[in-house]
């Protein structure tokens, strides 16, 4: 800009010959402005003295209220009162006329490099200040005499006080602290984190006064912020309200508290069911079997007192009548140790099943001297378990091998180990009436049996017990079995 | 020589009549006194109630009781029984139906002599009322002079721990 047409002509052929381009030489201050928007040159030269309303000085202003546009100013005039005027404008440059070349391009190219690094700073800024509003922490600088620089958003609103009302206040009048359960004051942890020029946290639970007298408990840290020379700049603290934290702590507490509560209420009602059970076995132990006890008692009493008013056919039902109470009896006996097995504790010892199945055998044996079945029983069988439970298990696996090879021809039972995938693997197996596998499901279940009553006795009960015992040590039992092809109960513990 | 005598308490007046007739089938001459529960077995023994102007020094043989009975019940009898110095030497006999662990432990820790259970089986009931006639009344001796019996030396006898 300048409106001596021959120096105007001249600068821009130096400028030209320097390498840069002139997209424009006006000679007034609103042609400078209009030119300027429209062109938006790098740089701007600008002479002070002016044709027109506008003089260089103004002119430099309107540009850089504009357009961010650096302006070198270039003038024969270097009076205190214009270089004052030119200097509040934050020009980039101040060329004193006449000037030559050398000179220019050394102005230029500082202009430049300067208003780079400004714009840099500012983006910088722009970024932090950004930063600084959208964090969701409270946050609040101040100089290293604790007064406030700064606060966010956050801070603003949980402080109760503006950015510009709180700038230069002390931080102790922004941001009151006390403790939660006495209300004493707390030293802010920017004082701290001054003198011990590291970062530092609040030590108890602080509530935060706002500017009405409301508190809100809060988390915070402080720390200084320091030159690289080491010195205190000033402090930064950022905090944050903990109110819903408190409040889901205390959700969880009261959760925890609950469930613990409920845990205990149905351990309670878990025992009275059991206790119930107990009293309900108990019954039927008792009572159950008082009325049998007549029926049979009373039969045989008929039997010997009057026959023969009976007759044979009379006699002949008096005996199916004292069957079914013996069956009764048994099964009460079954029921009884079912739930018996399924309630004591499990004391796990050092099982010599070897010796406890010959001893099993042994029994079976002499309840039935008749029977000729072979019997063999691998040595060394030993297991961890409770004793007198896997000798019920054993007396009904071979209790039942020892009944259905009652029409097998010969007869033979044999109890011993295999090892499978690392696992010791026991069984029970005989070679007599065997079952149908499609009906394997029912093996286990109580009262159920795979074979008529006329065929084979029992209840029903046995393997139900022995399922139960297993699992009770947390084994597994399973059977393999075909009609006429023998019967293995295998077992794992 | 006077009649053996068993106190008898049964609430149940099948159980009485077959055990009745067991005794009888097994040929054992007693006289039975039949208590319905614990309360009638105590006014007996100490010849109470009903049984005022007893001679109480005459005490029964063996005192054959079920657990399971109304108002004072088998175990609470056994207890009062060796509670006092006049009958802490009877021999008493559980004959239960239960076969509980529980009711065995409390039987034998509060000194019961014996426990049987009642058999289902005609047969079994009749064995087992016979043989415990049989011992009780034939084989087993008593105290010289029950009522003698210093009471110390009468507890120690009772101390069955299980």
């Amino acid at each position: 800009v300048e409106d001596e047409r021959i120096v105007a002509r001249d600068l821009t052929n130096t400028l030209t010959d320097l390498g840069y381009t002139v997209v424009g030489s006006v000679a007034t201050g609103e042609e400078a402005v209009q030119q300027a928007c429209k062109h938006r040159p790098n740089l701007v030269l600008m002479d002070i003295r002016l044709a027109g309303t506008l003089d260089g000085v103004q002119a430099a202003e309107k540009i850089r209220s504009e357009r961010d546009i650096p302006v070198i100013y270039l003038t024969a005039h270097s009076d205190d009162e214009t270089l004052r005027r030119a200097r509040d404008t934050g020009p980039f440059g101040y060329l004193v006329k006449p000037f030559k070349a050398p000179e220019l391009r050394c102005a230029i190219e500082i202009a430049l490099h300067k208003h780079e690094i400004d714009a840099r700073l500012r983006e910088r800024e722009q970024w932090l200040a950004t930063t600084l509003r959208s964090i969701g922490d409270g946050v609040i600088a101040t100089d290293a005499k604790q007064r406030v620089t700064l606060l966010n958003p956050v801070a603003e609103a949980l402080t109760g006080w503006k950015h510009e009302e709180a700038l230069g206040r002390a931080l102790g009048e922004i941001m009151e602290l006390v403790t939660e359960r006495r209300c004493e004051p707390v030293e802010s942890p920017v004082a701290r984190a001054l003198r011990q020029k590291s970062v530092t946290t609040l030590q108890c639970d602080a509530l935060l006064v706002d500017r009405n007298g409301a508190t809100v408990p809060i988390d915070d840290s402080a720390a200084p912020i320091m030159s690289d020379r080491g010195e205190v700049l000033g402090g930064v603290i950022v905090f944050r309200d903990v109110s819903e934290r408190r409040r889901t702590d205390e959700e969880i507490r009261r959760l925890n508290a609950n469930l613990e509560h409920r845990v205990v209420e149905r351990t309670q009602q878990l025992e009275a069911a059991n206790k119930e059970l107990e009293a309900f076995s108990y019954s039927v132990a008792h009572d159950l079997r008082a009325p049998l006890r007549s029926i049979d008692g009373f039969s045989q009493a008929l039997v010997e007192d009057h026959a023969a008013d009976l007759g044979l056919d009379g006699l002949e039902q008096l005996g199916r009548v004292r069957g079914a109470t013996q069956r009764m009896s048994q099964l009460i006996d079954d029921l009884l140790r079912l739930s018996r097995v399924a309630q004591g504790v499990i004391y796990r010892h050092p099982v010599d099943l070897s010796r406890l199945a010959r001893q099993v055998a042994s029994e079976l044996q002499s309840a039935h001297p008749d029977r000729n079945v072979a019997v063999a029983i691998q040595d060394n069988l030993t297991v961890e378990g409770d004793e007198k439970l896997l000798r019920i298990v054993l007396e009904n696996l071979m209790g039942n091998a020892w009944k259905f090879t009652a029409k097998a021809p010969q007869a033979a039972i044999e109890v011993g180990a295999l090892e499978k995938d690392a696992l010791r693997i026991y069984f029970v197996r005989d070679n007599g009436a065997g079952f149908n596998m499609e009906y394997a499901h029912k093996l286990f279940g109580a009262f159920q049996r795979l074979h008529a009553t006329t065929e084979f006795e029992g209840t029903g009960v046995g393997l139900a017990i022995v399922r139960r015992i297993i699992n009770r040590h947390d084994g597994r039992i399973w059977a393999e079995s075909a009609v006429g092809q023998g019967t293995t109960f295998y077992f794992v513990l | 020589v006077s009649r053996k005598r068993i106190l008898l308490v049964e609430d149940t007046a099948d159980d009485e009549e077959l055990i009745l007739r067991a005794l009888r089938k097994s040929g054992i001459d007693v006289e039975v006194v039949v208590a319905r529960d614990g309360q009638e077995a105590l006014e007996y023994l100490f010849a109470s109630g009903q049984y005022v102007g007893r001679d109480c020094g005459r005490l029964p043989d063996v005192v054959l009781s079920d657990l399971k009975l109304p108002r004072i019940d088998g175990l609470e009898l056994l207890k009062q029984i060796r509670a006092d110095s006049r009958t802490c030497a009877v021999p008493v006999v559980i004959f239960s139906s239960s076969t509980q662990d529980d009711d065995l432990r409390r039987a034998y820790s509060n000194g019961a002599n014996s426990y049987v259970r009642k058999p289902v089986n005609s047969q079994g009931f009749l064995e087992a009322v016979r043989q415990l006639g049989y011992y009780w009344l034939a084989l087993n001796e008593l105290p010289p002079s029950r009522s003698a019996v210093p009471f110390p030396l009468a507890s120690v006898s009772l101390g069955v721990q299980l």
